[in-house]
């Protein structure tokens, strides 16, 4: 088999993919029938008042969400985790063993730990990767369900009082918050120092929060 | 009006984010049409149909519920790294299908950008309207997938030449 540098062999693949002679001529022939066409030019005004009405839409909504007591810090990272849990953004670590992800995770301000909330011997870890909760620096740890197969994410970072304010401290005998986003379930809590937030199903003795 | 080359141009790059002719074919004449009919005063029109062809090719990935596009985070690279990592990788040459395969497609316009039209990372990041440190990541996130991936698949086609 011929090696070539990645560069060289994407050129002669990519470069063997052309337009057929007919193919080319109806795409020149598009262009000679648009040319063809009178020019209709939107008025300026209308566009500056849609421009405005966008922006004033996009600012409202923002202050609306940052400073409405009903979205609170919990809603805000329920939220995010729920958003990202669903993307299911490729692991940069693959392994079980929470060893070898602690010693992936170099540039974290904390080492990652099992939460005494995870039940072992139900769920497997199966990888992790670097991600942010709130825009602190955090690790997205996924587990597996060994009966069902589904997967959870569980995000840990380092808990910082004066951020994460009133998330329950499981050390003071409380128990998670849990916040519904994008028809998931994700618990929060606080614990040995780090906070958690765990995606799950919605279970039918869920009842939203007040 | 575009000439024959840079259509066929165009159509390479349509295949690069489909990875599949008859989509980049149908993807090129719709861009065309928006083009024509937007009546865009673009100063270059290239690069201008190229944001529609990507703009377009997200719609219908949207529509289709063909989620090809991750969102770009930047990551944690190491302080050398560069897009001139990509230049010493060696593949078989037949597994170049294989390696397109197992690429997102905002990863393939990103290779695309950088071995065919010879962009630097900076001209891919002001193409993309990305900034140039997420190019950078999702550069360093694409070589090291498909080292993982070749190197679980026991085949030995993809590697790094010191």
């Amino acid at each position: 088999m011929t090696q070539r540098h990645l560069k060289e062999s994407l050129q002669r693949h990519i470069n063997s993919k052309s337009l057929s002679d007919t193919q080319l001529k109806k795409f020149l022939d598009i262009q000679q029938q648009g040319a063809n066409k009178p020019i209709k030019t939107k008025p300026v005004q209308l566009r500056w008042v849609a421009s405005f009405a966008f922006v004033f839409v996009v600012l409202a909504s923002s202050l609306y969400i940052n400073f409405n007591p009903a979205f609170d810090l919990e809603d805000r990272i329920g939220n995010e985790v729920a958003k990202n849990h669903i993307k299911l953004r490729p692991l940069e670590i693959e392994t079980s063993s929470i060893d070898l992800i602690r010693q992936y995770f170099t540039e974290l301000d904390f080492s990652p730990i099992e939460s005494s909330l995870i039940n072992q011997a139900r769920q497997t870890l199966v990888g992790a990767r670097y991600c942010s909760i709130q825009g602190i620096t955090a690790a997205q740890l996924r587990l597996k369900d060994k009966k069902t197969g589904r997967v959870q994410s569980l995000y840990q970072t380092i808990y910082k009082p004066e951020v994460f304010k009133n998330i329950p401290l499981l050390e003071e005998g409380n128990k998670p918050i849990t916040v519904f986003s994008k028809g998931l379930a994700v618990d929060i809590w606080v614990e040995k120092g780090l906070l958690f937030a765990l995606t799950r199903e919605i279970e039918k003795q869920d009842k939203p929060q007040n | 009006m575009f000439d024959q080359q840079t259509l066929q141009k165009l159509y390479r790059y349509c295949y690069a984010l489909c990875c599949n002719e008859h989509n980049a074919h149908d993807l090129l004449q719709t861009a065309i049409e928006k083009f024509i009919n937007s009546r865009h005063e673009a100063t270059n029109p290239s690069s201008y149909i190229k944001r529609i062809i990507h703009n377009q090719f997200i719609d219908d990935c949207r529509r289709q519920n063909i989620l090809q596009f991750d969102e770009m985070e930047e990551d944690h690279l190491p302080a050398d790294f560069d897009v001139q990592t990509l230049e010493t990788m060696v593949i078989n040459e037949d597994m170049v299908e294989k390696v397109l395969d197992h690429l997102q497609a905002d990863e393939r316009e990103i290779i695309y950008f950088w071995a065919i039209e010879g962009m630097s990372t900076a001209e891919i990041s002001t193409q993309l309207e990305i900034p140039k440190g997420t190019i950078l990541s999702k550069i360093y996130r694409m070589r090291k997938k498909l080292l993982q991936i070749f190197d679980a698949d026991s085949i030995t086609s993809v590697e790094v030449v010191l």
